[in-house]
């Protein structure tokens, strides 16, 4: 298992973005029965969830990244590394990354790519661009997903979960010794992947009339074979499985002790989960953040999120000492344990769907 | 309850309390599970049960189960099989 730290590392701050359109559980009802929507709403903690059928996870993220980039001053062309997160590209090519460096006006010197993970993806990003990051230099963190638009209407397992959302992180390496330490812990189990899936529509299995045929399925749930395709079961014993050590050997690395972090900020999958790794882990439950009544499953902009919409007060004033932990579709899963604040941390920031419907733009 | 074996404690209940504890997943009157019973008889086992259900046996045994075994489970008798070692009496 990966275990690394890194030092002389200075976060400066973080901005998400979601559409403005919001999906709530109570619209559910038209297509589950009400007593299915308040069971679901109950267990999983998510009352609404933002959407668009128009936006893509670049559009959210340009909007968080925008506001970041003016709000530390930085100089466009002082951006050295470009890591875009998602598996909702905007293309099946080029990389998302070499759009939004041309959207956001960065300089030549800059390296830019795209990374296709989910619920680990956040820490992973850091991961990346703290491993990368030379003495001066910049890099610039992006994720986000848009997961909504995966899923079928008609599927009660990933309907009722999933928002929008995109997220930036500027990340610097000190010149000085005034950096911070971050401290990370990676693994994968690729058995795992067919528990979280979109089965067609890549190389694979190439887009269909077949695959795009929409049949009843487990559960009386329909959806196609491009459609999100979730075993909840299977990913809720995974992460029973995998979370608590990996929080363990996380919190090993820097050797600190479940009462002295101020919050647990794992990825925002359902509250039953977060609520049930806590107890598991003894991990008090005014340290465990959760933050997706009003967003839903943001994908790897979920834990931007909950530092956006439950940590804000706090991280513009104080530091901080945080244990992040990402883990689902790949499996896959990170953990980084970081001090932060007082960093840049922006109101969520809401996009308007665009006035007309955007194309490809062809050469 | 729990019971010595190899080193290890075991968390063990009886068959009658793993029954009153699925009455409460599914929030069924007391006395609505019992051994052969039909999972297929029960609208309220569904997928949201299913997960409690894992919570519950890690949560109250320590019991980690076999979701392959689970998802073929056809009866409240082969939801006992999963954790058969933990149930006594």
């Amino acid at each position: 298992m990966p275990e690394i730290t890194i030092s002389g590392l200075k976060l400066h701050g973080v901005a998400c973005a979601t559409p403005k359109g919001t999906a709530d559980a109570g619209q559910l009802a038209k297509q589950f029965s009400e007593d299915a929507v308040q069971k679901i709403v109950k267990s999983t903690g998510i009352q609404r969830r933002r959407t668009s059928a128009i936006l893509c996870t670049s559009d959210l993220c340009h909007a968080a990244a925008e506001r970041l980039l003016n709000e530390l001053g930085w100089p466009r062309d002082s951006v050295t590394h470009l890591i875009f997160v998602s598996q909702s590209p905007d293309y099946v090519l080029p990389a998302t990354s070499c759009a939004l460096h041309s959207r956001l006006g960065l300089g030549k010197e800059c390296s830019a790519f795209d990374v296709n993970l989910g619920c680990s993806g956040y820490v992973y990003g850091l991961w990346l661009a703290a491993s990368l990051l030379q003495p001066g230099q910049r890099a610039l963190l992006l994720a986000g997903d848009t997961i909504s638009r995966t899923v079928s209407s008609q599927d009660r397992a990933t309907l009722p979960i999933f928002g929008d959302a995109g997220s930036a992180t500027a990340l610097e390496k000190s010149t000085e010794a005034e950096g911070r330490e971050m401290a990370f812990s990676l693994g994968t189990d690729g058995a795992g992947y067919k528990h979280i899936i979109i089965p067609a529509g890549g190389f694979r299995n190439p887009s269909s009339e077949l695959t795009r045929q929409t049949t009843v399925r487990e559960g009386g749930n329909a959806r196609s074979d491009e459609h999100l395709f979730m075993n909840g079961a299977e990913v809720f014993a995974f992460t029973l499985r995998e979370v608590p050590p990996l929080v363990e050997r996380t919190l090993n690395l820097v050797q600190w002790s479940t009462d002295s972090v101020d919050a647990f900020v794992f990825h925002q999958a359902n509250r039953f989960m977060l609520e049930h790794l806590a107890q598991k882990m003894e991990v008090p439950s005014d340290k465990l953040t959760i933050g997706l009544e009003n967003c839903g499953n943001t994908s790897s902009a979920s834990i931007p999120m909950a530092l956006t919409t439950q940590l804000a007060p706090r991280l513009r004033t104080e530091k901080l000492k945080l244990l992040l932990a990402g883990f689902g579709v790949g499996w896959s899963w990170a953990a980084a344990a970081v001090e932060l604040g007082p960093i840049c941390l922006p109101d969520l920031i809401e996009v308007e769907d665009p006035p007309t419907t955007q194309t490809t733009p062809t050469p | 309850m729990s019971r010595a074996e190899g080193g290890f404690t075991v968390t063990i209940m009886t068959h009658q309390e793993f029954y009153r504890l699925i009455d409460q997943l599914i929030e069924a009157e007391p006395g609505t599970i019992k051994g052969g019973v039909q999972l297929a008889d029960l609208p309220a086992w569904d997928s949201l049960v299913v997960v409690g259900f894992i919570a519950a046996m890690d949560k109250n045994l320590g019991a980690t189960i076999s979701i392959t075994k689970l998802v073929e489970a056809k009866s409240v008798d082969d939801l006992v099989q999963l954790v058969s070692s933990h149930i006594e009496g």
